[in-house]
């Protein structure tokens, strides 16, 4: 029985069971995973979220693994009616033929049209020793890598996940690269679905290297099912005086844990993060975010939103690095959630660590209710007590959507919330 | 530059208490193993039940490990190194001051303490002291006075003797042994310290005080304080150590109960002075100390106020357990690093009572190559309905080779609970200084104007005849060394 047990043994036969490809950096993956292993509660990192929920369940990978009974008809109903490039991922495999390339000069290039050698520069360029990026490189499977060329507009990119567990539990193991060339723009969007009554497990890798003056923009939708377990690293490398935005919304899900690491290599950079989470259920999601200051001048705000229903648990570390060359930077870091039930928990730490003299740095976090007080303004208005509930939550989460580009985006998130309230 | 010169002056002013005198002293010998403990336990007649309660804890922390989560970077200790105990040697016990060796009291004379109850009876203030030097309690003033009221504050041996039910009950309720690697260290080894206890419904008319010193080499001062506060209580009580300047690093493992009834409220004041070692970092003491209140009783209140200032590592988070309703817990903290010193401190509230209140207050200030962190735990259990807590935390940076650094925990599992935390960091700012110049202050004096306006809240909160000591502490560590 192949288990995603505690130890890397129970994973191994699905391991050695992979094609030959990409030999090289699937066995350093999984070298470092096995050294690793699955973070546990002892692990600091890891202390709020209990990868061994997953584990203790002993579920069976042994058939199945990778396969799906979606097909393309269903993978295009779910396009958004935009313009740009539509690419379609099941369980962790870029399809090329289901995708949909727009106009304009985009340079796409599956990961198995690419050479090793090339490949090997893209995977070793991000991330370190964690066990989710030992796990993807381990399990690498055909992934895209986007170059988007000097002063290159470039239409928006949407990326569609498909993770099927219509005929067994299933596994999925993306990665995703990202290189703006100077003075490049692009927005991506990343959308998982789930489907199938099976578990799924999934490890994403991204990598963006945004470069000189470049701007890029990722926007994350999580609206996933209840026996969906994703571990999501988004690693940024920032060059001088770009622009960076970040949006994360994670909906459902039964444990989402967030990975994003930006680091600013150059003077003048800009790095946005802003996430809103809205959980009711069992759904557990942990946002873990570094913004590593190396270089003098540097802006970084980040803002999550979080809204805590039934027996919710949600998770909040941000951290902030402002290295000593890192004088004149200015970073500042929030974390608001409201409580909505006694049976859910929020755990937050924002964190500082400055070792620069000549900075402006501030975090905040709050934790509370709605404010009595203007709910009964509004029901003295003769508003329903739910309606001014749904109004005043409305407004909290509407602050992390200001910064998506996209309407239809945006249109989608709130409908999503404002149903999920009841109005 | 002026702004250099009185860095370059106050860097390498040296540490004012470090100096250290002959005593002759009896002492364990070096290491620790069971027949350590069963000297020191033998050395202060301690009955049956408390040796066997420290053979326990050593039992324990024989199976733990150090932590190493904070953000410190030490050599490590070699805990066979040490001398466990050492006292100043008198020939018996005195039974009062008189008796007293003179050259102990020229010792507190010499820190500023003094012993000699007259001299405070016609002077303004009124503290009572217990002194410790090295292992054990060398005095404690006013007993009488206090003994009068129905209050015990004695060294903890005598306690041990006199007051064994007491004893017996809460120690080790607050903190118990195994609660953490020092602690348990602490249990097996502890020497001395203060106990307090103040009866229902009684106000204590001074301010309590225990004087902490270690003066001989190679020895580590482990000291334990325990105050209970019955029903209606209230205590004040102040905290204060130096240490002479030595080339090795010393170990100083605390610890501190309070135990507090309802509608008991206890103060407990830190102004924390240890060798912080030299410009280079060489020597200093380490403290790891654990302090933990609980707050049993409803309405009920423990308020922690501390000046940190010393020790070459400070490892310490004063903590409040807020049982009862309605009970409520303070912590207001000045942390001062400069060279290479380094703290990692703060506090943790634990909120379990209904409608409980926590106030937390910290303000660190780098200088040098040091460090300085905060780290701090709000945790709000399930029942506590309505808890409230307010945190901040404020950093300043002098200089750009040291860090300031804030690890913020906020664990909350009622939806009834509101939680703010806010922290900045930042150095002085140029608009600042200009703002006083153009009102005719020079640049020294605004900065020390806005590090003492930086550090006011706190200090405020220290009784009247710590906020002078530490004030002078703040001042002596800090003033013009930002520009």
């Amino acid at each position: 029985m192949v288990t995603l047990n505690h130890s890397a043994e129970a994973l191994r036969p699905l391991f050695e069971s992979q094609d030959g490809k990409f030999e090289k950096i699937r066995n350093a993956g999984w070298a470092s995973f096995e050294k690793t292993g699955w973070p546990t509660r002892r692990d600091e990192e890891y202390k709020f979220t209990a990868l061994d929920a997953i584990f203790k369940r002993n579920v069976d990978f042994s058939d199945g693994g990778f396969t799906y009974s979606i097909d393309k008809d269903y993978a295009h109903s779910k396009f958004y009616s935009e313009d740009g490039h539509h690419l379609v991922f099941v369980n962790g495999n870029y399809i090329e033929s289901w995708s949909s390339i727009g106009e304009g000069k985009l340079s796409l290039s599956a990961f198995d049209k690419l050479n090793s050698e090339n490949l090997a520069t893209i995977v070793n360029q991000f991330g370190d020793d964690r066990a989710s990026v030992a796990i993807n490189h381990a399990f690498l499977s055909n992934g895209i890598s986007i170059k988007v060329g000097k002063s290159v507009d470039s239409l928006p990119v949407f990326i569609y996940h498909f993770r099927d567990a219509s005929e067994s539990t299933t596994l999925s193991f993306p990665y995703i690269h990202v290189q703006a060339e100077e003075n490049a723009q692009i927005c991506l969007y990343e959308k998982s679905f789930s489907s199938g009554t099976h578990l799924h497990f999934a490890s994403h890798m991204t990598g963006i290297e945004v470069g000189r003056n470049a701007n890029v923009q990722f926007t994350k939708i999580q609206g996933l099912e209840k026996r969906d377990y994703t571990l999501d690293n988004l690693f940024v490398k920032q060059h001088e005086s770009s622009h960076f935005f970040a949006n994360t919304f994670s909906l459902s899900g039964s444990l989402i844990r967030n990975n994003t690491d930006i680091s600013l290599d150059g003077q003048h950079c800009e790095a946005n993060m802003y996430g809103l989470y809205f959980l009711d259920g069992h759904s557990h999601v942990d946002n873990h975010t570094v913004v590593d200051h190396r270089f003098p001048n540097c802006d970084s705000n980040e803002l999550y939103k979080g809204i805590v229903d039934e027996h919710a648990a949600a998770v909040f570390n941000g951290k902030i690095f402002v290295r000593q060359a890192a004088q004149k930077t200015n970073a500042f870091q929030s974390n608001n959630n409201v409580s909505l039930s006694d049976t859910a928990t929020i755990h937050t730490k924002p964190q500082l660590e400055i070792w620069a003299d000549d900075v402006k740095c501030s975090h905040g976090c709050t934790i509370g209710q709605l404010d009595s007080e203007a709910l009964f303004y509004l029901e003295s208005r003769g508003i329903k007590p739910d309606m001014a509930k749904a109004m005043l939550l409305g407004a909290f989460a509407q602050e992390s959507l200001d910064h998506v580009n996209l309407d239809i985006i945006k249109d989608e998130v709130s409908a999503h919330i404002h149903n999920r309230l009841g109005v | 530059m002026a702004d250099e010169q009185i860095l370059e002056e106050f860097t390498s002013k040296e540490y004012e208490h470090g100096w250290s005198v002959d005593f002759e002293a009896d002492e364990a010998p070096k290491g620790l193993n069971e027949g350590t403990i069963q000297f020191i336990s033998a050395k202060k007649n301690e009955p049956a039940w408390l040796l066997e309660w420290r053979l326990k804890a050593f039992k324990v922390w024989k199976g733990m490990k150090e932590p190493n989560w904070a953000n410190l970077g030490y050599l490590p200790i070699d805990y066979q190194d040490i001398i466990y105990y050492s006292a100043p040697k008198q020939e018996n016990k005195p039974k009062s001051l008189n008796e007293v060796d003179p050259e102990l009291l020229k010792t507190f004379e010499r820190l500023g303490i003094s012993l000699t109850e007259q001299e405070r009876l016609t002077g303004v203030t009124t503290v009572a002291v217990d002194a410790v030097i090295d292992s054990v309690s060398v005095a404690t003033t006013f007993k009488e006075t206090l003994g009068e009221l129905g209050i015990i504050f004695c060294s903890f041996s005598e306690a041990v003797e006199n007051h064994p039910d007491l004893i017996k009950k809460y120690l080790g309720s607050v903190v118990p042994a195994k609660d953490n690697y020092f602690s348990a260290l602490n249990s097996a080894v502890f020497s001395d310290g203060s106990f307090c206890y103040i009866p229902e419904g009684v106000r204590c008319p001074m301010e309590l005080s225990t004087y902490f010193r270690i003066n001989a080499a190679n020895t580590g001062q482990f000291e334990r304080t325990l105050i209970v506060a019955e029903d209606e209580s209230f205590v004040s009580y102040l905290e204060g150590c130096t240490a002479p300047m030595r080339d090795e690093n010393q170990l100083h493992a605390a610890v501190v109960e309070i135990y507090a009834a309802k509608g008991a409220e206890v103060k407990y004041s830190t102004v924390q002075n240890w060798y912080p070692g030299d410009k280079d970092g060489k020597g200093g003491i380490y403290n790891f100390v654990t302090k933990r209140g609980i707050c049993a009783g409803d309405h009920s209140k423990i308020s922690w106020t501390q000046v940190e200032t010393g020790s070459a590592v400070t490892w310490k988070y004063p903590s409040c357990i807020l049982k009862g309703d309605n009970s409520m817990g303070e912590f207001y903290s000045v942390a001062v690093t400069n060279n290479y010193q380094q703290a990692d401190t703060g506090t943790k509230m634990i909120h379990i009572g209904k409608n409980t209140r926590s106030r937390i207050v910290s303000k660190g200030i780098s200088a040098g190559k040091s460090q300085n962190s905060y780290r701090g735990q709000v945790q709000v259990m399930k029942r506590a309905e309505n808890a409230r807590n307010f945190s901040q935390c404020d950093s300043l940076l002098m200089g750009d080779q040291c860090g300031a650094h804030t690890f913020p925990y906020i664990d909350v599992e009622n939806k009834s609970a509101h939680i703010e935390h806010e922290a900045t960091t930042s150095k002085i700012g140029e608009d600042q200084i200009f703002y006083c110049q153009q009102r005719g202050i020079d640049e020294e004096s605004a900065v020390a104007l806005i590090v003492n306006g930086f550090a006011k809240e706190v200090m405020n909160k220290l009784p009247m005849e710590f906020a002078v000591e530490a004030q002078k502490l703040l001042a002596m560590t800090l003033e013009g060394s930002v520009g």
